[in-house]
This record gives C-alpha cells, sequence and structure tokens, in this order.
C-alpha cells in the first residue's frame, strides 16, 4: 500500500544544531494490515506521517502510494488523517463540520455515514454542538471519524488514544478491527506498546530518526511484544 | 470550482459567530443614526447640494480600508496556527483551491460590509433630505467597483503577508501601509514626493493608490483615470500572483515531532 524509501530529513540545515528528524527510512506499510509506529517524543514519527501526508517534503527519498511516487491530489482521496491537534473552532457545530469534511473528499450527501459513525462512537447527542464545547475526548473522537469519512484506503492516525478514557480506547479496538475488514489499510502511531500490541498486525519502532526494529505478527500474536521491545532495548543500550 | 465553495461556504460559517453579527449589527445601527443626525438637529442643508457620489466616496474611502482590516487579521496565519489548513490539506484540496476561498470569503465579506456600511447610510441621507440629492448611477457605481478593486488590493496585500507571518501581523503592516499609501498619493508628502523623479517612480510601484486615484478622476476621465486604473490593475495583478506563489512555500503547521 504505502512505499517509504530512503527517507531523509534535517530541520535547520543552516544553523549549528542541524536535527536530523529522518535517517534512511525504508519501510512497507502492507495493505489490509494495522501497522504500528512506535517511538518516544520526538523519534520523528509525526515527521514521518507529514512526509506521507506530503505536508513536508523530505530532503530525498520518495514515498509511493498505491504504485504512485509522490502524493498527489487522487492518492490524497484515498487517504484520512486524524490529526493529534484537532482543529476547534466556536461557530461550526459537530455535524457540519463532519459534513464538510466528506464534501471536500467528494462524498456530498454522506448523511447516513456521519450519523452511523457518530452513533457508534456515542456522540449523536452532539451532532448540533459547537465543536468548541465538545470536550478533548469528544473531539479526539471527532477527529477519528474524520479520517473514516468517505472510503480511504489508507488511514493514518496520529496517537489517536492521547485523550481517550478507557472505556473510548476499547471502543476504538473494535472499530478498527471492523473497518480492517472493510479492507482499509492503518497505520496507527502511538507511545504505548500495549495499546498497539492490541490493535496492530505489526509494529515499527522509530528512535532517532532511524526505524531500528521491525516487530512482526508472530511477535505481536504470542503477546511477547513488551518482552521483545524490552529486550531489545537492553540489547542495544 | 466545487471545492472553492465549499471552503468559502465554511469560512463564512467559521467567522460568523453570533457575537461577531451583534457587534456588525450595533455598528451598523450606529452609522445609520449617524448618517440622519443633521435631519434630527434641523441643520439647514436646503443650501448644500448632496451628491450621491461623493458621499459614497467619502464613505468607502474610509470604511474600505477598516473593513479589510477586520476581515482579513490572521488570515492565513490563523489557520496555520488553529491547524485549519493542515485539516483541509489532508483531504484532496489544492493550496491554490484554499487561498482562493480565502479571497472570497473576504471579497464577500467586504461586498455586504461595504453596502452595509457605506452604501445604506448613503441612501437614508438621500431619502430625509428636503432636498433632493444629485445620484448619477453610472458615476456612482464606477466609484463603487473602483473602492471594491482598492479593497480587493488590500486583501490581497494582508493575505500575501499573513502567509509570510504569523499572527496579526498582518493587518499591522497593512494599516502601515495604507497610510503610507495615503499619505504619499493624498497627504503631506504628496507634494514633496511629486517633485523628486525617483521618489514618484518609487511611491509609485511601491503604494499605488490607483484605484482611489482613478476613483476621484471619474467625472475628469482621460488619460490619467486610466493610467491610475492601469496602475491598480498592475498592483493587484502583483500581490495576487505574489500571495499565490507564497501559498506553496507555505509551512503547513506548527507543530513537530
Amino acid at each position: 500500500m504505502v512505499t517509504i524509501l530512503n527517507i531523509n530529513k534535517t530541520f535547520n540545515k543552516r544553523s549549528k544544531f542541524p536535527v536530523k528528524a529522518l535517517q534512511n527510512i525504508n519501510a512497507n506499510i502492507r495493505k489490509n494490515q494495522v501497522t504500528g509506529l512506535i517511538g518516544s517524543n520526538g523519534a520523528g514519527k509525526t515527521t514521518l506521517i507529514r512526509i506521507i501526508l506530503g505536508f513536508e517534503s523530505p530532503d530525498n527519498g520518495s514515498i509511493i502510494i498505491n504504485d504512485k511516487y509522490n502524493l498527489d491530489i487522487t492518492s490524497r482521496k484515498i487517504i484520512g488523517y486524524q490529526s493529534d491537534m484537532p482543529f476547534v473552532t466556536k461557530s461550526v457545530k459537530v455535524f457540519d463540520y463532519l459534513d464538510f469534511n466528506s464534501k471536500l473528499s467528494g462524498y456530498d450527501n454522506n448523511e447516513s455515514q456521519i450519523m452511523e459513525m457518530l452513533d457508534y462512537f456515542l456522540l449523536t447527542a452532539s451532532a448540533n454542538k459547537k465543536l468548541s464545547d465538545l470536550s478533548k475526548g469528544m473531539r479526539q473522537k471527532l477527529e477519528i471519524i474524520n479520517a473514516f469519512l468517505g472510503k480511504p484506503k489508507l488511514v493514518i492516525l496520529d496517537e489517536p488514544t492521547a485523550a481517550l478514557d478507557p472505556f473510548a480506547v476499547i471502543e476504538l479496538r473494535d472499530f478498527i478491527s471492523k473497518q480492517k475488514e472493510t479492507g482499509i489499510t492503518i497505520l496507527f502511531s502511538s507511545h504505548h506498546l500495549s495499546e498497539v500490541e492490541k490493535i496492530c498486525d505489526r509494529v515499527l519502532f522509530i528512535n532517532q530518526g532511524l526505524i531500528v526494529k521491525d516487530f512482526g505478527s508472530d511477535v505481536i500474536q504470542q503477546g511477547m511484544l513488551e518482552v521483545e521491545f524490552t529486550q531489545f532495548i537492553k540489547e542495544s543500550n | 470550482m466545487k471545492n472553492i465553495v465549499t471552503l468559502t461556504i465554511f469560512e463564512l460559517k467559521k467567522y460568523w459567530t453570533i457575537a461577531r453579527i451583534i457587534v456588525f449589527g450595533a455598528i451598523f445601527a450606529v452609522i445609520s443614526i449617524v448618517s440622519l443626525v443633521p435631519k434630527f438637529i434641523n441643520l439647514p442643508l436646503e443650501s448644500v447640494e448632496l451628491n450621491f457620489g461623493s458621499i459614497i466616496q467619502g464613505s468607502l474611502a474610509f470604511f474600505i480600508p477598516v473593513l479589510v482590516l477586520f476581515f482579513t487579521g490572521a488570515i492565513v496565519a490563523g489557520d496555520v496556527r488553529s491547524f485549519y489548513l493542515r485539516t483541509i490539506l489532508a483531504r484532496p484540496i489544492l493550496k491554490y483551491e484554499y487561498l482562493a476561498s480565502k479571497y472570497f470569503f473576504a471579497l464577500i465579506n467586504l461586498l455586504v460590509g461595504s453596502v452595509f456600511f457605506a452604501i445604506i447610510p448613503a441612501i437614508f441621507m438621500g431619502l430625509f433630505y428636503e432636498s433632493p440629492m444629485k445620484f448619477d448611477f453610472f458615476i456612482s457605481l464606477l466609484t463603487y467597483i473602483l473602492y471594491i478593486a482598492e479593497g480587493s488590493l488590500f486583501i490581497s496585500i494582508s493575505i500575501w503577508i499573513s502567509t509570510l507571518l504569523r499572527g496579526y501581523t498582518n493587518i499591522f503592516i497593512l494599516a502601515i501601509w495604507i497610510f503610507l499609501e495615503a499619505s504619499l498619493n493624498n497627504g503631506v508628502m504628496n507634494s514633496f514626493v511629486s517633485y523628486n523623479v525617483g521618489l514618484a517612480i518609487f511611491a509609485d510601484f511601491f503604494f499605488p493608490g490607483g484605484f482611489s486615484e482613478a476613483s476621484k478622476l471619474i467625472e475628469s476621465g482621460g488619460i490619467l483615470f486610466y493610467e491610475s486604473l492601469m496602475w491598480g490593475l498592475a498592483a493587484l495583478a502583483f500581490f495576487v500572483a505574489l500571495s499565490f506563489y507564497q501559498i506553496t512555500k507555505i509551512k503547513i503547521d506548527v507543530n513537530s515531532d
């Protein structure tokens, strides 16, 4: 689905202290899988996501989405994105916001899908509320709904559980497995090992701008991610 | 075009909160009352010949810059800060479509605002005075169009600056730009500049008040009117092009990993 080829990105190149955000990143995000992206703050997760989305240009390297080099407008039609920093405004209602996003993706009459998803995340009663009246967790749910609107083939979730309560995390887990069954490929970025272990088929560990380990489905299915991860960290140190 | 329409409608929804509608309604009410003050205090205006074109020229010259400053504060920079730009561009939307929606949003607000703050109060004046007001449809319309064009020039400058600088810096710079432009073209510095060829060329290039100059030359017409109009159009095209170029370079969000 997504091939990441030799991606490098350095910030503040001209300064005394350039920041190497990504170094020779090579990875595959496989079709119909949930791929986890785990790493500490500043590891390069968000930079990689921004490059996949075309928000940032890499210094070199390429991103291939659905056999297409470089992100164009057609590629963006098949991508859903949940931002870690939701957009909030005082004057727009929840339903109008989702409807607007749906329209931008080319789905003009998407009321049934919007209501279905609001219902799934227990937000139906908030459909007429202003975005600014929602709690942090509700806003996060809204962004998750936003990412799955229309018919995306690839959904990128950037720390989707950061503001969610434990019940909502379980809801999200179920939701993601249902979406996966419909053939959607998901890239799931997180800080939490236990979370990615329960949700993902495969986990990429990113550290200081490098993908240092690819934990396969065998490790995850055996529930050995935390053990393997700890062992890997010890060996690396 | 469909995306631009969707984005523009959303921009208007986003901007027009109840609080803003109340504030603008109150300003409109005050301006309308002020326009009727001479009537209430029985000011002897029978001997004064009122000219609709001159009245709207005076009020547009004041309100167009004020309205642009109102509507374009942090017009692009605010979207970067609020993550709106990121939300939009994650969808199949081109940066040009986003920027075009910003132009339409500002222009629609300017058109509506100028009708409420300049045209309607002028009509009130005309309706309530004893002596008939001189009204030339063509001159009035052309004056209005030229001031809207002047407003579009201010919008393009404001948008361009907002793609470069953070927060509300764009309207501070625009306010200074408008002040300098007015000083160079009409005010105390005008005579000084016009006697110095170098300064005159500098002023023509960087502070081209072409549209407002043209509006003052409507009745006399002639080559000067067209020259001013061309200056205005050239400046408008330049700053619109600059803003569309700059949007390609914009940093989409303020977040970094």
